[in-house]
C-alpha cells in the first residue's frame, strides 16, 4: 500500500478566473497527486489539474455553481473516527484508507461484498467475475471473516456502524444469504440494506419473506429507467421484486445510475413508477454515473451528469412537483445531529459528507390531488435548521434541556404549514419523535410515511476530490480488518478492491471444484422475459408508457 | 458530541467599539429615501485570539462552529426613542480541515476558516485578519423614507447588540452600546 507521495506546486490561484477553492486530486493516468483547482465558469463549477507528465485534466465537478453556492452553505466537518485502524500522522489521501486518524466521518453506511460473482454480465460493470480474464478470482469471504468485519464496524467511536449494506456481484447468489443477515443483526446492526438486481426475488417471491424474516430492512434494487431500452439488466422482473416484497412488507429503494444521453430522460418517469408503488417504494437513490476506464475528454462530456443537472431533469421531467429548491445536500442534517447530541449529550450518528456528494429530499403523497409534495412545500427547512443550531448552542452553554425542550416543542409547529400539509399527515408529531425520541424506530416511522429522494455522485479518477473522499461516510469492509471509503476502495481498484480480492478470493477453477458448481451455472438465461406474452409485459412491465415496451431475449 | 474543553482563560470579554452611524445627507425631502449607515467592531479578546491556532484547538474540540447573533438599528429620539428599523443577522465561523495548500502549506495548520455572512454561502478569507474583518466588522446600510422619520428635525442613534454562546473563545455572552446621535432633517 506504500505509496510516494509527492504533491506537485500549486498554481498560484490568484491568475485562475473565478477561483472558488484549492483541493487535491490525482492524475486520472498515473494517480500522481496533484493540486486541483475548483472553478466557476457558464454558471458551471470545474476541476483542473495538471500533471507533468500527463498534461491537464479538466472536468464538470458540479453543473450549477447557484446550488453549489447553496449547498456549501452546509459544510460542516463531522466527529471522524476514535478508533482508526490506521493510524497515521499526516494526511495522505487517497492512500492508506482503512480508516486513518485523518478521516472525518464516521461510517454512515457500511458496504460488505459478499461475493463477486454476479447472474448478470453487463457490459458496462466491472464488478463481477468474468471467466477467461487472467487473474480473475471468486471473492467470497467466509462467515468467520464477515463476522469480523461486522465486529469492526461496530468497533468504531465515538459511533459504532450501525447500518449495512449487503452487496457483490449480486449477494443473492450466496444460499447461506439468511445466516449472515441474521449474523449481522446479532453484531447488533439496526439497519441491514441488500443491494441487488432483485431477479432471484422475482424468481423465488418467497425469498423476500425468508429475507425479511431474517433482519433485511430494505432491497436497494437496482433499477436504470422504466423501458426495457433504459433498464435490460431487469426491466421485466423489477415488478415482480416489487410485488414480492409487498407481500414480505420490505421496503424497497430504487436506484438509478443516472448517464447522460443514455437514461437521463427518464429520471421523471422513475419517480413516478416509484410513486405508483409507494406502499413499498420508500426511497429513489439517483446515483450519478462514475465514469471508470480510459476515456477521452469527448466522451466523458457525452455521458458525465453531476446531482445538480439530476435534479434539474427531475424538476423538468416531473413538469416542476419537484423543483430544484426542494433540495437540500446530505449534510445539512447536521443541525439536527447536533441539536440531539447536545439534547442528550451522546454522540450520535452523522452524516457528515462533504456537500457536493449527495442531495436529498422528502416528498409526501397527497391522496386527494394525487401529487407529490416536496417537504420543502409545507415546512420551513432553512428555518428549523437555524433555530436548531440556535438552541444547540444554547444547550451548549449551559441552558436547561427541558426548557429548551419546551421552547421547541412551542415553536415546531410554526415551521410547518398546515394547510398545505398533505391530508393525515402530522408532520410536526413525527418530527418531535424524530428529534425528541432519537431512535432508529421513530426515523423509520418517519420513512414510512413519505418517499426520500436522494442523489449520491461517486466519484472516478476524473472528478476526484480529497476533501470529498476525506469525508466520505460510505465505507466498505474487508476481511483485512480494514474499513475502506467508497471513493477510494472503487475508484482506485489496483490499490484496493481488486487487491484485497485477489489476496482473499480464490481462482475460478479452484473454486468450480470445491463446489461442484460451473461459475456461469447460475447465469439468470432471461427465463421470465421468454415466459412472459407480449399482452402481460404490458401489464407487468415498469413503463409507464407501452410504445417504449420491446421484447428482449434476456442474457 | 459532548464538548469537553474549556473557554480559553484571561481573554477580554467582546465589547463593542467605534458604533457610528453616517447618513448619506444631513437633510431628506419627505419623499426621498435617506441612507443610514450603522458601523461598528467588535474588539476584544475573542477577537484577538480569532487566529489559525485557536481554531485548530476548537477544531480539536469538536467546537466547529462558532456564531455570532447581531442586533443592529436605529432609534428616532432623545430620551424617550423609537425604534425606527432594525435587523438581527447571525454570523458563523466554520473550522474546516482544509487541503489547500496556500493555506496549509506545510500541513503543520490544516485548520482554517469559512464564513458565513447572513445566510449566504461560505466565504474562504484570505489571511487570519479578512477573517477577523469579516466575521467582527459590521456595517449595515438601512434605507429609510423621508416620510418615516416626518417633517422637521430629528434625532437618530444607532444600536448595536452582540451576543454569542459558550465557545473556546470564551463563555457565553452579550455587549450592547447607543452610537452618538446625529440630527437628520426631513423637509
Amino acid at each position: 500500500m506504500a505509496q510516494l507521495i509527492h504533491i506537485e506546486k500549486p498554481i498560484e490561484t490568484s491568475k485562475i478566473k473565478n477561483f472558488i477553492r484549492q483541493t487535491q486530486s490525482v492524475c486520472p493516468d498515473c494517480l500522481k497527486i496533484l493540486p486541483a483547482n475548483v472553478f466557476e465558469r457558464d454558471g458551471k463549477v470545474f476541476m483542473s489539474k495538471i500533471c507533468p507528465t500527463h498534461g491537464e485534466c479538466e472536468e464538470l465537478y458540479f453543473g450549477s455553481y447557484e446550488m453549489y453556492k447553496k449547498f456549501s452553505t452546509y459544510w460542516m466537518d463531522g466527529k471522524g473516527t476514535l478508533a482508526p485502524n490506521v493510524p497515521i500522522e499526516k494526511c495522505a489521501c487517497p492512500t492508506n484508507c482503512g480508516l486513518c486518524s485523518n478521516h472525518l466521518s464516521h461510517t454512515g453506511l457500511g458496504n460488505m461484498i459478499i461475493t463477486n460473482r454476479c447472474d448478470l454480465t453487463c457490459w458496462y460493470c466491472f464488478f463481477y467475475v468474468k471467466k477467461g480474464l487472467e487473474g480473475a478470482y471468486v471473492y467470497e469471504p467466509t462467515m468467520e471473516q464477515m463476522t469480523a468485519m461486522i465486529r469492526t464496524l461496530r468497533a468504531q467511536r465515538p459511533v459504532p456502524g450501525n447500518s449495512m449494506q449487503i452487496t457483490g456481484g449480486e449477494p443473492t447468489l450466496r444460499d447461506d444469504l439468511p445466516e449472515i443477515v441474521s449474523m449481522i443483526k446479532r453484531e447488533g446492526v439496526s439497519h441491514v440494506q441488500l443491494n441487488t438486481n432483485g431477479i432471484n426475488i422475482a424468481l423465488r417471491p418467497d425469498l423476500a419473506m425468508t429475507l425479511k424474516k431474517a433482519g433485511v430492512s430494505n432491497l436497494y434494487l437496482s433499477f436504470d429507467g422504466t423501458t426495457a431500452k433504459t433498464n435490460p439488466k431487469n426491466h421485466w422482473e423489477a415488478p415482480h421484486t416489487i410485488e414480492a416484497c409487498r407481500k414480505a412488507h420490505l421496503g424497497v429503494v430504487l436506484v438509478p445510475t443516472c448517464i447522460k444521453s443514455i437514461n437521463d430522460h427518464e429520471l421523471g418517469d422513475i419517480l413516478r413508477f416509484a410513486q405508483t408503488n409507494i406502499d413499498t417504494v420508500r426511497a429513489i437513490s439517483y446515483q450519478p454515473v462514475s465514469l471508470t476506464g480510459r476515456m477521452s475528454k469527448k466522451e466523458r462530456e457525452k455521458y458525465r451528469i453531476t446531482i445538480p443537472d439530476c435534479i434539474e431533469r427531475v424538476e423538468e421531467q416531473t413538469n416542476g412537483e419537484v423543483t430544484k429548491d426542494d433540495w437540500f445536500p446530505i449534510p445539512s442534517c447536521s443541525p439536527v445531529t447536533h441539536f440531539v447530541e447536545a439534547f442528550t449529550k451522546k454522540p450520535q450518528y452523522e452524516l457528515s459528507i462533504h456537500f457536493a456528494c449527495g442531495a436529498g429530499t422528502y416528498v409526501f403523497f397527497d391522496p386527494e390531488t394525487k401529487k407529490l409534495i416536496p417537504i420543502t412545500k409545507f415546512v420551513d427547512i432553512k428555518g428549523m435548521l437555524e433555530f436548531l443550531e440556535e438552541k444547540t448552542e444554547e444547550l451548549e452553554s449551559g441552558a436547561n434541556r427541558y426548557l429548551i425542550a419546551a421552547k421547541f416543542l412551542s415553536k415546531i409547529n410554526s415551521f410547518v404549514n398546515k394547510e398545505k400539509q398533505p391530508k393525515g399527515l402530522s408532520l410536526a408529531k413525527l418530527l418531535t419523535a424524530a428529534l425528541l425520541k432519537h431512535d432508529y424506530s421513530s426515523v423509520g416511522q418517519f420513512h414510512l410515511n413519505s418517499m426520500f429522494l436522494g442523489m449520491m455522485h461517486f466519484q472516478d479518477k476524473y472528478n476526484q476530490d480529497e476533501e470529498r473522499l476525506q469525508r466520505c461516510d460510505i465505507h466498505y469492509v474487508t476481511p483485512d480488518l480494514r474499513i475502506i471509503p467508497f471513493c477510494s476502495f472503487n475508484v482506485i481498484p489496483e490499490w484496493y478492491r481488486d487487491r484485497i480480492q485477489q489476496k482473499y478470493g480464490i481462482p475460478i477453477e479452484e473454486w468450480e471444484k470445491k463446489t461442484g458448481e460451473k461459475l456461469e451455472q447460475r447465469l439468470y438465461r432471461g427465463t421470465m422475459r421468454r415466459n412472459i406474452q407480449k399482452h402481460e409485459m404490458n401489464q407487468m412491465a415498469c413503463a409507464t408508457q407501452a410504445a417504449h415496451i420491446e421484447p428482449i431475449t434476456g442474457t | 458530541m459532548e464538548r469537553k474543553f474549556e473557554p480559553l482563560k484571561g481573554l477580554e470579554k467582546l465589547y463593542i467599539r467605534g458604533i457610528s452611524l453616517t447618513p448619506s445627507s444631513p437633510s431628506v425631502r419627505f419623499d426621498e429615501t435617506l441612507d443610514l449607515t450603522v458601523r461598528f467592531s467588535l474588539a476584544g479578546g475573542a477577537r484577538d485570539a480569532f487566529n489559525q491556532e485557536t481554531w485548530h484547538k476548537a477544531y480539536e474540540n469538536w467546537d466547529k462552529l462558532y456564531r455570532m447573533t447581531y442586533n443592529v438599528g436605529i432609534k428616532k429620539g432623545g430620551v424617550i426613542s423609537k425604534t425606527l428599523v432594525t435587523q438581527k443577522f447571525v454570523r458563523k465561523a466554520s473550522f474546516y480541515w482544509t487541503r489547500n495548500p496556500d493555506l496549509n502549506p506545510d500541513y503543520s495548520k490544516k485548520i482554517w476558516v469559512m464564513i458565513i455572512l447572513e445566510g449566504r454561502e461560505p466565504t474562504i478569507p484570505k489571511d487570519e485578519g479578512n477573517s477577523r474583518t469579516m466575521l467582527f466588522d459590521v456595517e449595515k446600510t438601512f434605507r429609510v423614507l423621508g416620510s418615516d422619520l416626518g417633517k422637521g428635525k430629528h434625532t437618530l442613534k444607532a444600536y448595536a447588540k452582540a451576543s454569542w454562546g459558550r465557545h473556546i473563545f470564551g463563555e457565553k455572552g452579550s455587549t450592547k452600546k447607543i452610537s452618538v446621535p446625529i440630527t437628520v432633517t426631513c423637509k
